[in-house]
């Protein structure tokens, strides 16, 4: 009956483990394929040489490739966990716990599992602790302590080069059982103090600051700022080693309740949803899938600069911009273009390319891309790569283009996308694709220079380019709106939009027109020359009138005008 | 029966060993589409294997035909020549032209393209090749390395890697090819400062002083004594124009000399001051004058399209470490609506070799940008139309017999710079360049890297990345004093 219930439990725990980076977690794992490229040629897979953790670092970005599927990733952590658990439970038998091995064998996974949690936590150091396990249990087949001090000396090394930090759990189980088995302190003792000192040799081979050569295939420096944490599979490892020397916890309820109190506590902790919807943004318009990302805009309780900045493109994308603008929050520009620079995160770079593109700079456009690019903890992303051939061929730069393909060819999930793009290229057919043929026509047509960042100078470059450049104009206007600039704001809507797009304002442009009207000069004229219509003018009086009453009080006006700009011109406050 | 078996594994064994019968090949009129494209060059005599593939060939064989018959075979669409084998070929024919014969197996065809040469030139490059791996991520880096190559070979080593160096920018390694070589490398950071190697000792160096800024640009006299630098404050911004992409500039820049032994570091008003921009300056072959780029001041980026350099000289004295008092016109580029970059003088001292652009002082994102050829005796120019390729070339150094020149070149993507050879006859012209061979040169297709700043020396660097990490933390940094000039 114990068994049984042993047994049921390790189901549902694998079980809850798939269903959780299914249903909850699947956008960490996109990402995470996303910030990975695997381009499955002889001279890219020796790179991986130049570090430790080669083997796992080549199988587990060969295997992040395929998170780019639904449920692929859930599926591969999943197997990947169960493959674990069953070497640890060999393992721990080996190490004489006998009772509920299946159980204490799980107390690692619930670590793995929360971890993973982490985007720049990679199934590399998933596989690094599978093989680790595994290779111990081999190990222990040797009767002859002679040998078995070698092969550990020896599994040590190698399994430092092919696996990486995660060799400590060969150690932990290695010392604990020749300290349970054999007695042997010494070899124990041994096999722990080169364990310490084999990173110091891997620092100076690999090139490696000693702290890194600890931690690695972890990259410190990014999110990750504690890349230690890794240790937390081996704490748990080692907690579920305590049974081997306290016969009393080898009670099923114990087992049972450790699991769950650490399972809920770790992952829990991990789990961070804000990040999660805001990959969801990120994945989704990647994806091409904008409609979803406007839904996932209207529940989402976490709204950040870029769950803004999707929002918009996607609205933008739609020429709804400034009707829905004032609709949903906005962090003054941040949420409509976003700065690149040395302190970015590569999150926010990745997604910078895309409104750029979209409204036509693709000298930005690529500029970000380029630099999104090596933030990545691997300098490796294969959604930049594609954003950057993607940008090669609307700026007919061929080579370049085909060199990104080239390489994307060689991936097992964008071989087909490349392909596609490369035959295009080669039989002249690039002018057939209607998103390239448009994106050209926005391409500026006189050079400028300006510093990155430099949104105004970017956005009427294009205008003046191109004025029928609608995004680029809405891009600009909104702009100024959102930082409240209605100087600005007014010298370009009477430059560039009026002349092409004045006859029909959109009520924010109205409401922002009306703010700026120049009170010497004959209010009705002015209505009448930017097309206010008598609605927004009225509109206009009444805010004003339940302003004065409520003298300046933004709760009076909250609920009326609380989605217009005029309340977001006298209410709202701009942050640095 | 047992007899029969070992006999026909034995026939098997020596037919699948030898050479491909190279029968019922279709005769193509074209050359092979190589990459690299090494067709209808000059090698020098002591090049490590110029390994290539041909896209999409099955099979490849390969004949060279020189004073012997060579057939080298591969399976697949790459060719390895054997390292022995191609050294043996190498020597044996050295100053002889080799007719190269590629077979291919292509979509069920077996070709015969037409042939190519090889002239086997008796001058041999340099040794070594320094570079730095860089991503042309404009002008923000995350790692970078700065590599050692043994030409003669594949053997690479690291000079620098930023990864144990707090991630700091590492610029230019740069050797002044002397017999016993002193060289130098800017390591910026906290705790960086311009590593200065001379007779195996290396010294950490703050080249800024209370009245200058810190040196950029820069070549070390052949003794070592001496050093002239660029001093600058450098801007990127931003093209928006499709395939341009980054323009960098100098809000303002003048030249030190810095005095290695004395620990000073002067100037002079030929080569300061507000009122014009000096840059890159390079030490003729004898040391007793300094070629520069020279651009009246303009402000900038307003008028970044009109700034031109032109190449000056200055006289100097190698033994007191002197300047001259007046500056000497070499070049007037800007007559020719031309910006001159990067002088460098070739060490018998006939030419001297510069990047042409349109505009501007950063050539490497200017995509006209070509080399040129100076010869100091006549003051003809050599468009080297042959070597330059479609896009930027520049970052070039001379080899040590002046036979040789290594250049950073985007011709293949315009983005990525990669380092290609040209060799340098006796007559003054130069042959079509070829890119740096690789064991594998998939290498240069599946790499986000560019090769940066190719220097070319003959005797390896006397430090590595752990030594250079050693200096960087632990070495204290040696400040420089400004010596004004006394008239």
């Amino acid at each position: 009956m114990r068994k049984q219930i042993n047994s049921i439990f390790v189901y549902l725990f694998f079980i809850a483990c798939w269903i959780f980076f299914f249903y909850f977690y699947p956008y960490h794992l996109h990402y995470k394929e996303q910030i990975t490229l695997c381009v499955l040629q002889p001279d890219f897979l020796q790179t991986y040489l130049q570090k430790p953790a080669f083997l796992t670092e080549i199988c587990g970005d060969y295997l992040t490739q395929f998170f780019l599927w639904t449920g692929g990733g859930s599926s591969i952590l999943t197997l990947t966990f169960v493959f674990t658990w069953l070497g640890l439970r060999i393992a721990l038998r080996k190490t004489g716990i006998t009772s509920h091995v299946s159980l204490w064998a799980l107390l690692p996974i619930v670590a793995e599992w929360a971890l993973s949690c982490h985007l720049e936590y990679p199934l590399s150091m998933s596989l690094g602790l599978m093989c680790s396990v595994w290779a111990f249990s081999l190990s222990t087949l040797s009767t002859s302590t002679h040998t078995r001090g070698i092969l550990h000396v020896v599994m040590l090394t190698i399994l430092y080069c092919a696996v990486g930090a995660h060799f400590f759990a060969y150690v932990i189980l290695a010392t604990i059982y020749e300290c349970k088995h054999f007695n042997n302190y010494k070899l124990s003792f041994f096999l722990l103090l080169i364990s310490l000192l084999i990173p110091i040799g891997g620092s100076y081979f690999y090139f490696l600051t000693p702290r890194q050569s600890y931690f690695y295939p972890l990259i410190s420096g990014y999110m990750l700022r504690q890349p230690f944490v890794f240790l937390l599979t081996e704490v748990f490892l080692l907690l579920s080693l305590l049974p081997v020397f306290i016969s009393r916890q080898c009670k099923q309820w114990i087992a049972l309740f450790t699991i769950l109190t650490l399972g809920t506590i770790t992952i829990t902790k991990a789990h961070n949803a804000s990040e999660e919807k805001t990959l969801a943004f990120s994945s989704e318009a990647y994806f091409g899938h904008w409609d979803k990302v406007i839904r996932l805009n209207k529940d989402n309780s976490y709204p950040t600069y870029l769950s803004t900045y999707y929002t918009n493109l996607a609205y933008a994308r739609q020429d709804k911009l400034c009707d829905e603008l004032m609709l949903h929050y906005q962090p003054a520009f941040h949420g409509l273009l976003l700065q690149i620079n040395e302190s970015t995160g590569y999150i926010y770079a990745m997604a910078s390319p895309d409104a750029l593109m979209e409204c036509g700079d693709m000298a930005q456009a690529q500029h970000s891309a380029m630099l999104a690019m090596t933030f990545t903890p691997h300098q490796r992303s294969s959604r930049m790569v594609r954003k950057l051939a993607e940008i090669a061929i609307i700026n007919e730069d061929y080579s370049v283009a085909q060199k990104y393909l080239r390489m994307l060819s060689h991936t097992s999930l964008h071989r087909s996308w490349a392909k596609e793009r490369l035959e295009l290229i080669k039989s002249g057919q690039c002018d057939s694709i209607p998103y390239w043929t448009h994106k050209r026509r926005m391409l500026p047509q006189q050079d400028t220079l300006f510093s990155a960042n430099q949104w105004r100078t970017s956005l009427v470059n294009l205008i003046e380019s191109n004025p029928q450049n609608k995004m680029a104009a809405d891009y600009l206007l909104c702009f100024h709106l959102l930082n409240k600039d209605l100087q600005l704001f007014k010298k370009d809507y009477d430059r560039y939009y009026y002349p092409t797009f004045g006859s029909l304002p959109s009520r924010l442009y109205q409401e922002a027109l009306i703010a700026c009207m120049n009170e010497k000069e004959n209010p009705q004229e002015q209505l009448k020359h930017y097309r206010i219509s008598a609605k927004v003018y009225k509109d206009c009086l009444q805010y004003l009138s339940i302003y004065e009453d409520a003298k300046g009080d933004g709760r009076a006006l909250e609920k009326l005008f609380g989605k217009t700009y005029w309340f977001y011109y006298y209410y709202a406050q701009l942050k640095p | 029966m047992k007899r029969a078996i070992i006999l026909f594994i034995a026939t098997l064994t020596l037919f699948s060993c030898g050479k491909r019968l190279l029968q019922a090949y279709t005769d193509c009129p074209e050359q092979p589409l190589l990459f690299p494209d090494y067709t209808d060059i000059t090698v020098p005599c002591n090049i490590a294997p110029l390994n290539f593939q041909l896209e999409g060939a099955a099979n490849l064989s390969v004949i060279i035909q020189g004073k012997k018959e060579y057939q080298f075979d591969s399976q697949s669409y790459r060719l390895q020549f054997p390292i022995k084998k191609w050294k043996k070929m190498l020597a044996d024919e050295k100053g002889d032209t080799l007719s190269v014969s590629v077979y291919a197996h292509i979509s069920q065809q077996k070709i015969h393209y037409k042939d190519f040469y090889w002239y086997i030139s008796p001058d041999s490059i340099d040794r070594y090749l320094s570079y730095r791996l860089i991503e042309p991520a404009y002008e923000i880096w995350n790692m970078l390395q700065v590599c050692e190559r043994n030409l003669e070979n594949f053997d690479t080593r690291l000079l620098a890697d930023n990864n144990i160096t707090d991630h700091s920018c590492i610029n230019c390694h740069t050797s002044n090819r002397a017999a016993n070589p002193t060289t130098f490398m800017h390591m910026r950071g906290s705790k960086g400062g311009t590593i200065y190697s001379r007779d195996g000792q290396l010294r950490k160096i703050n080249t800024k002083t209370d009245h200058t800024a810190g040196a950029v640009y820069g070549e070390i006299s052949q003794d070592g004594r001496f050093g002239i630098f660029t001093t600058a404050e450098i801007i990127p911004i931003l093209h928006s124009y499709r395939t341009e992409r980054l323009e960098v500039f100098d809000k303002c820049s003048d030249l030190i000399l810095i005095d290695f032994e004395q620990g000073t570091v002067t100037d002079n008003p030929g080569i300061s001051g507000t009122e014009y921009q000096e840059t890159f300056p390079c030490f003729s072959a004898d040391n007793h004058i300094i070629y520069f780029c020279r651009a009246p001041y303009i402000p900038q980026p307003d008028s970044t399209r009109h700034m031109r350099y032109d190449l000056y000289s200055i006289s100097f004295n190698p033994q007191t470490g002197q300047l001259g008092d007046s500056i000497h016109e070499v070049f007037r580029a800007s007559s020719e609506g031309k910006s001159v970059s990067f002088p460098k003088c070739s060490p018998d001292g006939k030419y001297l070799l510069f990047s042409v652009s349109d505009y501007g002082t950063f050539p490497i994102w200017h995509p006209e940008t070509d080399l040129w050829m100076l010869e100091l005796s006549t003051g003809k120019i050599d468009k080297m139309e042959e070597t330059n390729g479609r896009y930027s070339d520049s970052y070039h150094s001379w080899s040590s017999n002046s036979q040789w020149i290594a250049f950073a070149s985007k011709r293949d993507d315009r983005v990525y710079g990669r380092p290609y050879f040209a060799h340098v006859s006796q007559d003054g012209s130069v042959s079509k360049a070829f890119l740096l061979p690789q064991e594998n040169p998939e290498v240069y297709l599946n790499t986000f890297k560019s090769y940066n700043i190719p220097e070319l020396y003959n005797t390896a660097e006397k430090y590595d990345a752990h030594e250079l990490q050693k200096a960087y933390f632990g070495k204290e940094t040696e400040n420089l004093r400004y010596k004004s000039i006394k008239k």
